[in-house]
């Protein structure tokens, strides 16, 4: 399944002026864990999407908001010269269509 | 058991419901605060040393928040105030709370407090190896601290408890952390450090800890012994488990952990319980001091002044062969400006493709599907005022006319929405200083001096 299907939300923002974040909700404590459980989402799958290396992803568990976060360096530091994005709110697209291992749900 | 009450609004000019602050007054807090600024609308506010929201949006609120203070005789505290922080941005905040207090007729004791720090301040704290960089920015030289257009420091919350300790009402601080604009009373009157540290982290963006931020519900923090809650104070919001616990995830790299100037909020071991529908409690939070103190700086350095050009391109052919265009584009201009004898390095050509990767940069996957039509922002700063001009009075000429397709023949490749098509944007500004530096405890006060007015 794609990670857009069960994911209630999917959203990036900056942390900070270097890092940029990602948090990934989901509505229930069951779809969060069991999302968490695939680790679908890894400092590997998204290294590959953003063209990183592992060590650079950091990927949080956070159950009491029923988010999976995920944080990547900046290309450059925010607001400069050759800004894209000064609040990185457009980066997530690639976790979208993540893929996710799901049999049917039961 | 005692409780500790603070009523918090939304960032300073974003405008609040005025029923629902009225409401929250009703509850008798012990402190009204607001955060004022942020560095997350970039460097250029802090460059030229202007407020980021309006003055008149800003006295609304102000304006409010001022009178519901001094009716119930309780502290009014805003921190990063203007948006940067910077001594003009604190200067243009003061002087909108010098005007409402005339015209209202309101009578306080003003504390000032500064944020903006001297390069020699900045140097010495270089040459003694109290610098470090945050994230991947590279090291501070002597030179480089010397050509900053402005630098502040991210005070914590010891300058606020000093001008309270000194008899202020009404704070108004530059660049602050925000958690620190919330948590002086609390702290001076002994609570917890852990919970007053994650309460005013839980309100210090107001509405965001609502379900429905576009409501503009104040905030109100309510800390005991054990334990604090949050709710809005407009009667229809809701605060749950979900938009407090997100607070701590919010615009954060790490959803456990927010670093302050003497410790660490940690959320690790915090319970969240919905108490009714619009209630949330909150224990367990904890704050670890730091081994000595640090204070984050903010540097703007001037970099230029952009002026940009607007194109729609429909031509399929020329999509299809958009990076020869814009490398014989580059090549173009490049010889332009050999011709009026300007340096390539007195310039930075930038060629933004929206339809390609404008977005995303080196981060796209979908770089080669590119769209029947493209928005490309040709984008020049050059090193002066006079530069960026003669750079930019070229490119529309240079591109419009550069055939790569064959036949083009009087037409042009760029499709101008605008007269005029060239648009000067102004200066550009790069964050040159965005570091940790290590402080002395007595510095925590000593770098932000305080100045007091009576009102």
């Amino acid at each position: 399944m794609k990670l857009s299907d069960l994911a209630s939300f999917i959203k990036s923002s900056n942390a900070g002026a270097t890092t940029l974040t990602f948090d990934i909700g989901f509505d229930d404590p069951t779809r969060y864990q069991r999302v968490l459980d695939t680790h679908a989402i890894s400092s590997q799958s998204v290294a590959s999407l953003y063209r990183l290396v592992p060590e650079q992803v950091e990927v949080f568990a956070y159950k009491a908001a029923l988010a999976i976060k995920v944080t990547i360096p900046r290309p450059v530091i925010s607001g400069g010269i050759a800004e894209r994005d000064f609040d990185g709110v457009q980066q997530f697209a690639p976790l979208l269509d993540l893929e996710v291992p799901w049999l049917a749900d039961a | 058991m005692r409780e500790h009450r603070i009523l918090a609004t939304c960032s300073l000019g974003l405008g609040f419901s005025y029923r629902g602050f009225r409401a929250g007054l009703a509850q008798k807090p012990h402190l009204i605060a607001c955060d004022a600024g942020s560095s997350d609308f970039g460097p250029y506010y802090l460059g030229v040393g202007r407020p980021h929201k309006s003055a008149l949006s800003i006295k609304r609120d102000l304006r409010l928040l001022l009178e519901g203070a001094r009716d119930l005789g309780v502290p009014f505290m805003t921190g990063s105030a203007g948006g940067a922080g910077g001594d003009a941005h604190l200067d243009a905040t003061v002087a909108l709370v010098r005007e409402i207090a005339e015209e209202k007729g309101l009578r306080f004791k003003l504390a000032r407090i500064s944020a903006q720090l001297s390069p020699a301040v900045l140097v010495a704290k270089l040459a003694a190896g109290a610098m470090k960089p945050l994230g991947g920015v590279s090291q501070l030289t002597t030179e480089k601290i010397v050509g900053l257009t402005a630098a502040v420091g991210m005070m914590g919350v010891e300058p606020f408890i000093k001008a309270l300790e000194i008899g202020a009402d009404v704070i108004i601080a530059g660049r602050s952390t925000d958690p620190a604009i919330f948590s002086a009373v609390a702290l001076r009157d002994g609570f917890d450090p852990g919970l007053v540290w994650h309460a005013a982290k839980s309100i210090d963006k107001g509405y965001l800890a609502t379900t429905r931020p576009h409501e503009g519900s104040p905030v109100l923090a309510r800390i005991r012994d054990d334990h604090f809650t949050v709710e809005p104070t407009r009667d229809e919001s809701e605060c749950t488990v979900a938009t407090l616990a997100g607070i701590t995830m919010h615009e954060n790299p790490d959803p456990y952990r927010v670093v302050q100037p003497t410790g660490t909020i940690d959320t690790q071991e915090t319970v969240y319980t919905q108490l009714d529908s619009r209630t949330v409690k909150v224990s367990g939070s904890r704050f670890t001091p730091a081994q000595s103190p640090t204070i984050k700086i903010e540097g703007a350095t001037l970099v230029g002044y952009r002026e940009i050009l607007i194109a729609g391109l429909r031509d399929p052919r020329l999509i299809a062969r958009i990076d020869d265009f814009l490398a014989a584009y580059r090549q173009a201009l490049a010889a332009a400006a050999r011709s009026m004898q300007i340096d390539g390095s007195d310039y930075h050509l930038q060629f933004r493709v929206y339809g390609r990767d404008a977005v995303m940069g080196a981060y796209e996957p979908l770089v080669h599907q590119l769209s029947h039509e493209l928005g490309l922002v040709v984008d020049v700063v050059g090193r002066t005022p006079e530069i960026a001009a003669a750079m930019g009075s070229r490119i529309g000429g240079i591109g419009t006319r550069l055939d790569i397709v064959g036949g083009l023949g009087g037409g042009g490749n760029f499709a101008y929405p605008f007269s005029p098509s060239l648009i000067k944007v102004g200066q550009v500004y790069e964050w040159g200083a965005w570091h940790v530096m290590d402080v002395e405890p007595a510095e925590l006060t000593g770098l932000f001096p305080i100045t007091m007015y009576e009102i």
